[in-house]
């Protein structure tokens, strides 16, 4: 039976359908880390001395989370301006150079816990380590989540299909970049 | 048409004033909305006379002032009955008055623990009179209260003085009253607070100045002859039933005297429920456990001796 | 940017579980949400008899102990809000009507859509199997304010049923994470999908409602999805969020509990307002009065409705103070909705008014919604909620708002809709009997317990023996009332089921457009094919345009050209 174009979508689209899928996903997000945040932040206020809780949180690794998540979010843009060009190689490698990235990230978090803990300052230590691991946890499933994506859209990619979805994983990725970049000085930074 | 209870508390006339003042302009104008929706309904029923609707879309100023200044009616009512309610709330709860006396209330499972000033007048001192479910004050006298708990949310309510407050664990909060009757009112738990919130019911027992120092004397609590006053006044039945069914605890039916197995310091024994055994028990709870039954969840109960041997006399009529 | 169409589907699990099309989608909402109600419904009959005729064997059951009572109390109100009323307001009737209203093939991701359907059926298998867990359900009430419902308090762990409350966590966030997932969808489709001419203010009121109501979601879960981790985390692994021993605070999760809980009510309100809107325009045959109005004073409502929330934690241990703004701002908060009820009215003014069984309905919900939005004015009002609060005056106004919005507005919008999507016209006399019982014996249930909370009976209890006060004649008179009246109305839903499944037998074929209605829905065949249109529809006028001057008929589809 004949049914209505289904390019519907498409031709009425007045804002291009992925776009605001993401960012629906990506405020929903920022609202759930947004409440997480909040809560930590009035306990912080409330409670000063957690600035000594907070000493013994690896600075310097946390900066150089930074510096690997930055740089991934850099690495995904020009993945994102290879797939508008067509480059298909450069989006593959791109995004894995991003995936990377991602792996470095979980790595140094890892080893980050596995001191943390092995120096007692587990998830029930105090209510500032709940913060910090329910925290850094959430945000480590996001940037799991995110490199999977990134991977899934790239196999596609590389093969010249559903390229505009690289824009769409790499906006995510941007997202996951700035939850970081607001739990870093939260974290790591205000002692 | 009055469903409020009796009110004895001091600021309670402004809370029922309040009530009645929403009430009047509430109910008007829920009469005149409710009167124009039914008299549109039915008279612009279709029938044979009436044919076809008039075409109104109500967006010139013409058409929505219709609805446009009835709202602005209904706004300056509810500003108006927010500076009614500003004023009230803080006289109840922002404005602490200087306290003619000071309890300490905590709120547990199941039960409430009051701590009164003894003879020395002072809160916090040697001869503090400490209560379970019996609060106790003089009557026309500033009580100003620190309202705990200590294990979950309970709330203090007490509806003849229309007060209020939760209790959360972790802090104290302060409140205040001023009963101006005699007489014993009921002091329920307005936060579940597990299973036994059902039963969670204290008094406030207003006395007379003369009496109220007899009572700072010589404090006595209890001395009902009811058994189940006692049981429910002291929140015993909120877990222990006397018909046999099984609640949390075990039940009453055909305790006294039966051989029971216990669990005391994690070993296992026979005793036989008598009177020390009951007294044990009520005082504390956690030294020994029938078998089957969750462990360290009873509180200690205050009963007086002679609470418990009235209790113990209809224990033994409940084969 | 194509993405092909799906092809009709022929097997039976891709066509009835394993669906994309947005109406079957609608359809699986739908009768969870009923199945649902039956649950939610059953556990009101248990604890109702238990206050009736407390410690009395119940017929069907047996004695209800303590803890089941607070099992049955706090399952309820969950079952009803995130079980019922949205899946039947929102994401059933969403589905149904968005794709249609804006003259769409389907939603803009219709995978994504099942997906949603089948994340919402586990939470709800998980919800349900947590009632058979050892220790039972979870009984810290549907508001599961920790300490009780953390278990960090001693002793509690022989107490509370510990799978049971961690079940229903999960089922919750699951629930949540279903329904952020279909939310995407009513937005892109409202956005992207909209047949040529249909412009935003030519939209039905019912789709920016729906829209609307899932932006208000998607903005105040958040927090909340934060502190359902923190309960989580505090029950099973010992983190002290909620803990004060830990330093941790038991009112944090009120405020994210009612940052979520306050917007809700108008989550679940504002599809209702929609089917309102599109029912009395329809069986008034005149236009929506003051439609942009309505929307702008609902998007006000919105806004409004997330700086209300601390009313429910008047005497929680907040800072007093704090109370004087959520006060004012929970006052105004009716601004809107009277905005709303006035505009009913003068729709209904100089119409020409059919009572069908969705206008019944529609009516109805006007006239009781109305006692609902005047008894919240006690409860908003700081001072007398130091009285009201936890007794049962707040359970009737909240049932009076909530019942009106989700049994009025539910039956409602079934009638009206179900020519639409099953193909036949249901049973008028069925329906009026159905009406009229249900309506009649709701108010029998409620009424009675504004008096008994003003006299001061307080809220969860199981058995009020040990409350002399409590206990009186009058007061036993009113509980048994108000449950005789519940068993009324129980009896009475029958009526809708028999309605439902006979006509779907044996009612008269439904046309095209059996209301002479004007959205686009009604364009289409009933039901409607698969891909809905035939092709795309034009658009050249607001859906409203009932009884203009100057034409014959008393309305005017928005696709038709003259």
């Amino acid at each position: 039976m004949s049914s209505v174009a289904t390019n519907q979508k498409v031709e009425f689209g007045r804002v291009p359908l992925g776009r605001i899928a993401m960012w629906w996903v990506i405020a929903s997000e920022v609202v759930i880390f947004g409440g997480l945040i909040t809560c930590y932040l009035l306990y912080r206020i409330r409670y000063p001395e957690w600035g000594h809780e907070a000493a013994h949180t690896n600075t310097w690794l946390g900066a150089l989370n930074t510096f690997v998540l930055l740089t991934s979010s850099f690495t995904i843009v020009l993945a994102h301006a290879a797939s508008t060009k067509g480059e298909l190689k450069k989006v593959w490698l791109y995004s894995l150079c991003t995936i990377l990235g991602g792996f470095i990230f979980l790595g140094v978090k890892a080893v980050e816990y596995t001191t943390e803990i092995h120096h007692g300052f587990t998830i029930t230590k105090s209510v500032f380590w709940s913060f910090y691991y329910v925290m850094t946890g959430l945000h480590a499933s996001h940037v799991i989540a995110g490199m999977t994506a990134i991977f899934v859209v790239a196999l596609k990619a590389r093969k010249g299909e559903h390229l505009h979805r690289v824009e769409m994983a790499g906006l995510y990725w941007h997202f996951v970049d700035v939850v970081w970049i607001f739990l870093f000085p939260l974290l790591y930074i205000a002692k | 048409m009055n469903f409020l209870p009796e009110n004895i508390a001091t600021y309670g006339t402004q809370i029922d004033g309040l009530a009645a003042l929403i009430s009047w302009l509430g109910l008007t104008s829920f009469v005149l909305a409710e009167a124009a929706l039914v008299y549109a309904a039915f008279r612009y029923r279709r029938s044979e006379k009436r044919k076809r609707a008039a075409y109104i879309k109500g967006e010139s100023w013409g058409q929505a002032k219709w609805i446009f200044i009835p709202l602005i009616l209904v706004v300056l009512l509810d500003i108006f009955i927010d500076i009614k309610t500003t004023a009230v709330w803080k006289q109840v709860k922002i404005d602490l008055p200087t306290a003619d006396m000071n309890v300490r209330i905590v709120g547990q499972q199941f039960n409430w623990q009051f701590t009164h000033p003894g003879k020395d007048g002072k809160l916090g001192t040697e001869d503090d009179v400490k209560t379970t479910n019996e609060l106790h004050v003089p009557v026309d006298t500033n009580v100003v209260f620190e309202l705990g708990a200590k294990d979950v949310l309970h709330s203090f309510f007490v509806p003849a003085l229309r007060l209020t407050q939760d209790a959360v664990p972790g802090r104290f909060i302060h409140g205040w009253f001023n009963a101006t009757k005699p007489g014993k009112y009921e002091i329920a738990c307005g936060q579940i607070c597990g299973t036994g919130h059902t039963g969670m019911r204290g008094m406030l027992i207003v006395h007379n100045k003369e009496e109220f120092q007899k009572w700072v004397e010589n404090p006595v609590t209890g001395g009902s002859t009811d058994p189940m006053e006692i049981l429910k006044g002291n929140g015993c039945t909120s877990c222990h039933s006397v018909d046999g069914t099984r609640v949390v605890g075990p039940s009453y039916k055909g305790i006294w005297g039966r051989s029971e197995t216990v669990i005391t310091d994690g070993a296992e024994r026979q005793v036989v429920v008598d009177e020390a055994y009951i007294k044990k028990s009520i005082r504390e709870p956690k030294a020994d456990t029938v078998k089957g039954y969750p462990a360290g969840v009873m509180p200690a109960g205050t009963l007086s001796d002679a609470d418990i041997d009235v209790l113990i006399k209809y224990f033994k009529t409940l084969k | 940017m194509s993405h092909a169409m799906h092809a009709a589907p022929t097997s039976f699990l891709r066509k009835y579980v394993f669906a994309t099309d947005h109406k079957v989608i609608g359809m699986q909402y739908l009768i969870t949400g009923i199945l649902m109600a039956l649950v939610g419904g059953f556990l009101s009959y248990l604890f109702r008899m238990q206050l009736a005729f407390p410690g009395e064997s119940i017929p069907g059951f047996g004695k209800l102990a303590a803890s089941q009572y607070n099992i049955a109390i706090t399952m309820h109100g969950t079952i009803m809000v995130f079980w019922v009323a949205m899946p039947i307001l929102l994401a059933a009737f969403g589905n149904f009507l968005i794709p249609l209203m804006v003259g769409a093939d389907d939603m803009a991701f219709p995978t994504l859509n099942m997906m949603s359907y089948q994340v919402f059926f586990i939470s709800t298998v998980i919800l349900l199997v947590s009632f058979f867990v050892p220790g039972g359900a979870f009984a810290a009430g549907w508001t599961a304010y920790p300490p009780l419902s953390a278990g960090t308090y001693a002793g509690s762990k022989d107490f509370l049923s510990n799978m049971g409350g961690h079940l229903w966590i999960i089922a919750i966030a699951l629930e949540f994470i279903a329904f952020l997932m279909g939310g995407i969808n009513f937005l892109v489709t409202s956005f992207n999908m909209r047949a040529p001419g249909l412009s935003w203010f030519r939209l039905p009121v019912v789709v920016w409602m729906l829209d609307l109501a899932v932006l208000l979601f998607m903005f105040s879960i958040g927090p909340l999805l934060a502190g359902a981790i923190m309960l989580l985390f505090d029950r099973t692994v010992g983190t002290g969020f909620y803990d004060p021993a830990q330093g941790g605070d038991p009112i944090l999760f009120q405020h994210l509990f009612w940052f979520f809980g306050h917007p809700e009510v108008y989550v679940m309100l504002l599809p209702t307002l929609g089917f309102l809107c599109e029912i009395l325009a329809t069986f008034a045959r005149k236009p929506i009065f003051g439609y942009k109005y309505i929307l702008y004073f609902t998007f006000g409502a919105a806004l409004l409705s997330f700086i209300v929330w601390a009313h429910h934690q008047f005497v929680s241990g907040i800072n007093p103070r704090m109370a004087n703004f959520f006060s004012l701002t929970t006052l105004l908060i009716s601004v809107p909705f009277t905005v709303i009820v006035f505009a009913s009215i003068a729709t209904l003014w100089r119409g020409n008014i059919q009572f069908s069984v969705p206008m019944l309905w529609a009516v109805g919900f006007v006239a009781e919604f109305m006692i609902g939005g005047v008894t919240g004015v006690y409860l908003g009002s700081s001072a007398f909620d130091i009285y009201a609060h936890d007794t049962y005056f707040v359970i009737a106004h909240f049932h009076y708002a909530l019942i009106p919005t989700v049994v009025f507005g539910g039956f409602a919008a079934i009638h009206f809709w179900y020519p639409k999507f099953m193909g036949r016209m249901p049973n008028e006399t069925l329906g009026k009997w159905h009406f009229w019982i249900t309506a009649i014996a709701f108010n029998g249930i409620f009424l009675p317990l504004f008096f008994t909370g003003l006299m001061g009976e307080h809220r969860r209890i199981f058995d009020y023996s040990a409350w002399p006060s409590l206990m009186t004649d009058e007061m036993k008179l009113y509980r048994k009332f108000a449950t005789t009246s519940l068993l009324v109305l129980l009896a009475a839903q029958p009526l809708f089921f028999i309605n439902m499944i006979y006509s779907y037998f044996k009612g008269a074929w439904a046309v095209n457009n059996p209301y002479k209605a004007n959205s686009l829905e009604w364009s289409v065949p009933s039901p409607p094919p698969h891909g809905n249109f035939t092709e795309v529809p034009t658009v050249y006028r607001g859906a409203y345009e009932f009884s203009v001057p100057g034409r014959e008929a008393d309305y005017w589809p928005q696709d038709a050209k003259s």
